[in-house]
């Protein structure tokens, strides 16, 4: 050991031991220890000082994004000036920066004289799919022309494989720059921000978001002119979702300083973004600085939650704020620069700024797009109005805001509600698809009914992701944001029970559109409760909470405990409400179609009669709930066998809703359907497929080709074909259903399971067996891989190929998969339940054409009585 | 990308006594580990940190079969990544400082993202010099270093890759940064 290191070796051990004493004790250890050798303890000292904490060699420092892109895989990152690129000769670098290099280039062919800027992209940026990107978007870019826009002409690869992209070459300097040199005012500043903003909406209305838009992208030249870069670029960019799950690293390309919100969060990006992004650049034009205060070391990591968690500063405020060297980021010019800069002085400035200014960039500046300005256009008016001294339209946020957003989100209902209705077996009646609708519908007359979209959209607001550091790169599920607000509404709205309810059975209500009953219940349970202790719930409040907790016992088939829920509402609304409310009439019309689906008709009957005379007799416009009295009751006398006045009904309800909603109102699809199915039941099948069709043209129109809705109605009608026994007919919609659901819900979910396996028994009933096989097997796999092997859905694919191969002739394949459908479809549904007795059916049929009568007899008592066929 | 069963092959050869498996790994990991370290930047902006946490995880989760990894090959891979994160940031830093720049600040600028960085490649470099000769009198403090400095390693993570206890981490974290201090500022005091 040479002399140095024993040396080194004695100081460590010193600085060691004494790091394990009191500060107090270590000069007289160190005093004792190191005698005279006053080199040795001055090391010490220094090291004991060195070991305090400070900012030195900070975890993690080494790690910036300049340094990392500074090179890359290939190398270094030559100058390639002078070299060829694509079209294109590079003359000299103009610009390089984490993402790029630029170049002055002019076209080698020398096609054109004028010059150019040729963007490279550096490496590890996957290049097929941005060149795919560009090739995509390039059409929609070229269409942008406007003055303030420099121009993307051109985007490729090199050889090497580097995106490029060449744009108009503009001489200039960055906006910020440019406004302090030539110390701009406040109101040319406004002015020249509006070019800015004009440019953007003007790529608006081409359907260009820019995404990045940040001063170092907008230079001025010396005409004074503004052009924005690099349009469209940030779209062409950016990766589509990585759909490796591992990894979640959806590639974003964002700056952190002027991203929106919701480009942080990894949400959507529309044109509001860009109002927002336009906002944060007013505010730093305005007033010389960035609209959150972070401490500057804390990192990209702090101001990204910022961004989405902290209130801006107000910018009247923010220009006599005298930032310390620790809040500063980037520029910390002090009060008294930013004034001169704008030709005033800091209270001056503070006055022009508070008031209009301050609402504009707040507004602009709002967390949630949907608060923002609605386009980059009204953001120009209303800088426009302030310059014209008019009354702008932005206004301050209240405390209130979002109490009042709450109950405004609510009148926002509308029943076409998220859950995705079952299409039906073709050998069941459609009845239960009707009455699902209807109960749908009902929802409106007396529920609170907000779409699983707009709540989990609110929910997206009101219960934002505490730490971004946790969701970056994730993506959150509506599912995931319910459960964060169910979780939440009980501590975070403690203050304001009737809130608290309200929300509980908002977001139970979308719980049980989920079909999430289990975690649907306790909230609307709940709800109510919340609801009776409060003395000052109002009736109509009480009477929907009860109204909610019956129809989820309805849903579940608990009929007898939503029959006094529903009751008690009803009382609860005719002591206190006036006869024609219509809440009372949505009320009386829940109960009665309640009774009507337990079947009891006579009691049902007055009471929906009751509900639609209330509804006749309202005043004022006619409204749609009227149609559906009509209809609901239509349904009940139909299943009375009263098919003249079922008919009367129908027809009079799709009237209303023509009247009311005009002809492509969804309810009159609905009607017709209702028609279609009384005409089936007159076994009038001509005029039921003529109502059928109707119905699905309107569908096909209002919902388009891959709706539910169309979906069912396309298996509504080729019920009717089948009945028919147009069996070509019905195969060909078949198809199409079986189509529409594999695009929909992918290969494997038990709505396709369904339609494949109609289609199958179609094919099976046409005589064709043959053709039936391969897709009643699918079938099964399908209901295998989706609903496990005892449901009733595989129940019923057992016994549908099983019917298949006994036809076919082989009894021994048949035999499993009979007895199959059979034994899940009385686990199932009860041996007494009519698929239960087909399934035995089967098993005898099969029995008896294998000469096997003894097996058949086995199962004959099973099956259907004779005389009930 | 690498390839998941190879890496966590030299992980077991190493645990099974491979004692040149662990050097066979830094190339591998390297470029991996560069491409997920500018991915997670690519969020960032230059002068700033990035967020480390997750860095090196999301390395061992991409890179290592979990089936068959124990506890002790994560300790190594930690070790293995911190040292890959020095040599990326230091060739950077290298390339970076070579790099002919001539003329000064262009004219127009497409770019905002460049301020800071030569700044921050000098001194990395120096660092990395300051650590070469720390590592001849303790090999463990140049290690401590690689783990928290250049590859952002939480103060647990860093233990596990060392093989030591928290405390000792933490220790040889503060011993290390003084001795690194008086390299690198020789005359605070003077």
């Amino acid at each position: 050991m040479s002399g140095a290191d024993e040396r080194w070796a004695r100081a460590d051990r010193l600085f060691t031991a004494a790091l394990d004493l009191a500060e107090g004790e270590r000069p007289a250890f160190l005093d004792a220890e190191c005698g005279d050798d006053v080199e040795l303890r001055e090391l010490v000292d220094k090291l004991l000082e060195g070991a305090k904490t400070g900012t030195f060699l900070t975890p993690g420092e080494a790690l910036t994004e300049g340094l990392l892109d500074a090179a890359h895989p290939g190398g270094d990152e030559p100058d390639l000036s002078g070299t060829v690129v694509d079209r294109y000769r590079l003359i000299e670098e103009i610009g390089r920066g984490g993402m790029a290099v630029v170049y002055r280039a002019e076209r080698a062919d020398g096609q054109f004289e004028q010059q150019v800027a040729l963007k490279l992209i550096k490496r590890g940026i996957d290049t097929d799919d941005v060149v795919q990107r560009f090739a995509r978007e390039r059409q929609i870019l070229a269409r942008i022309r406007h003055p303030h826009i420099a121009r993307l002409l051109d985007g490729g690869a090199t050889s090497e494989g580097r995106p490029f992209f060449a744009m108009e070459l503009v001489q200039g300097r960055p906006i910020d720059r440019y406004c302090d040199e030539q110390r701009l005012g406040i109101e040319q500043r406004l002015r020249l921000f509006c070019d800015v903003a004009e440019a953007v909406a003007h790529a608006h209305r081409n359907l260009v978001v820019h995404r990045d838009i940040k001063p170092s992208n907008i230079l001025v030249g010396d005409d004074g002119e503004v052009r924005l870069l690099d349009f469209g670029i940030a779209r062409v960019l950016e990766d589509d979702e990585d759909e490796d799950q591992l990894t979640r690293t959806r590639q974003r390309l964002l700056t952190p300083r002027y991203a929106s919100p919701e480009q942080v969060r990894g949400e959507p990006v529309t044109t509001s973004s860009d109002v927002y992004q336009l906002g944060v650049l007013l505010y730093l034009l305005l007033t010389g600085r960035l609209p959150y205060r972070k401490p500057s070391k804390q990192g990209t990591d702090a101001l990204i939650r910022a961004i989405v968690e902290s209130e801006p500063t107000r910018p009247s405020s923010s220009v006599t704020d005298a930032l310390t060297e620790e809040l500063a980021d980037g520029d910390a010019a002090s009060p008294d620069a930013i004034g001169e800069r704008r030709r005033t002085t800091p209270a001056q400035l503070r006055r022009e700024l508070a008031g209009d200014l301050d609402n504009i960039l707040l507004m602009a500046l709002r967390k949630e797009p949907e608060r923002r300005y609605s386009s980059v256009a009204q953001l120009i008016e209303d800088i426009r109005r302030h310059l014209d001294g008019r009354p702008v339209s932005a206004r301050p946020d209240t405390l209130w805001y979002r109490t009042s957003k709450l109950v405004a989100r609510h009148k926002v209902g509308t029943a076409l509600a998220a859950a995705a209705l079952l299409a039906v077996l073709v050998f069941s009646v459609t009845v239960s698809v009707q009455a699902r609708r209807i109960a749908k519908e009902r929802d409106r007359a007396n529920l609170e009914a907000a779409s699983a979209e707009q709540v989990a959209e609110f929910l997206i607001d009101l219960f934002r992701v505490s730490n971004p550091g946790e969701a970056r790169g994730n993506t959150i599920t509506a599912r995931e944001v319910l459960d964060r607000g169910a979780e939440r509404i009980a501590g975070d709205l403690e203050e304001q029970p009737l809130v608290q309810a309200r929300m509980m059975n908002t977001i139970g209500r979308v719980y049980q559109n989920l079909g999430l009953y289990k975690e649907a219940r306790p909230l609307i349970e709940q709800s109510l409760e919340l609801r009776q202790n409060q003395p000052d719930t109002p009736v109509n409040q009480m009477a929907t909470s009860l109204g909610n907790l019956g129809w989820l016992h309805e849903e579940l088939g608990e009929y007898d405990e939503a029959e006094p829920l529903y009751r008690q509402a009803l009382d609860l609304l005719r002591k206190e409400l006036e006869p024609d409310d219509p809440q009372l009439a949505g009320a009386i019309n829940n109960l009665g179609l309640l009774l009507y689906h337990k079947g009891e008709y006579e009691v049902a009957e007055p009471m929906l009669r009751e509900a639609l005379a209330l509804r006749r007799a309202q005043e004022g416009p006619l409204e749609d709930e009227l149609g559906d009295s009509l209809a609901n009751l239509g349904m009940l006398v139909q299943a009375r066998g009263d098919l003249d006045e079922a008919e009367a009904l129908y027809k009079e309800a799709v009237d209303v809703y023509i009247e009311v909603k005009g002809d492509d109102f969804y309810k009159v699809a609905t009607g017709y359907d209702n028609l279609g199915r009384l005409m089936a039941a007159r076994k009038d099948l001509d005029a039921s497929e003529t109502y059928l069709r109707q119905g699905l043209e309107l569908r096909r129109r209002i919902f388009g080709e891959d709706h539910p809705e169309t979906a069912d109605s396309l298996s509504n009608l080729a019920s009717i074909l089948f009945y028919k026994q147009d069996y070509d007919g019905a195969e060909e919609i078949f198809r199409e259903v079986v189509a529409i659901d594999r695009r929909k819900f992918g290969d494997v979910h038990p709505d396709l399971g369904l339609s494949v396996g109609n289609l199958g028994f179609v094919l099976m009933k046409a005589g064709r067996p043959e053709s039936a096989e391969p897709e009643l097997r699918q079938a099964l796999d399908i209901m295998l891989a989706s609903v496990g092997d005892s449901h009733r859905h595989t129940g019923n694919a057992h016994r549908a190929l099983g019917e298949c191969l006994t036809e076919l002739g082989r009894f021994q394949d048949a035999e499993p998969h009979v007895l199959a459908g059979y034994n899940v479809n009385r686990e199932a549904l009860g041996p007494d339940h009519s698929r239960t007795r087909t399934a035995a059916e089967r098993a005898v049929i099969l029995y008896e054409k294998w000469g096997k009568p003894s097996e058949a007899e086995r199962y004959r008592p099973f099956a259907h009585p004779p005389e009930a066929e | 990308m690498a390839d998941r069963g190879d890496v966590t092959q030299l992980l077991v050869q190493f645990r099974e006594g491979d004692r040149d498996a662990l050097d066979r790994l830094v190339p591998i990991v390297y470029e991996d580990l560069r491409r997920i370290a500018r991915s997670h930047l690519r969020r960032g902006r230059s002068g700033h940190s990035m967020d480390t946490v997750g860095l090196v995880n999301e390395a061992w989760l991409r890179l290592v079969d979990q089936t068959r990894a124990n506890f002790e090959d994560r300790q190594h891979f930690l070790s293995v990544c911190a040292r890959a994160m020095r040599q990326i940031l230091i060739s950077s830093a290298r390339k970076h400082q070579a790099a002919k720049r001539g003329g000064g600040e262009a004219e127009v600028t497409y770019d905002d993202e460049f301020v800071g960085t030569r700044r921050q490649a000098e001194r990395l470099l120096a660092v990395d010099q300051a650590l070469e000769k720390l590592s001849k009198h303790d090999e463990r403090l140049a290690r401590v270093v690689e783990c928290r400095y250049f590859a952002g390693l939480s103060e647990q993570e860093t233990a596990e890759a060392m093989g030591c206890s928290l405390r000792t981490a933490q220790r040889d974290w503060m011993r290390a940064r003084a001795w690194l201090r008086v390299e690198l500022e020789p005359d605070e005091r003077g």
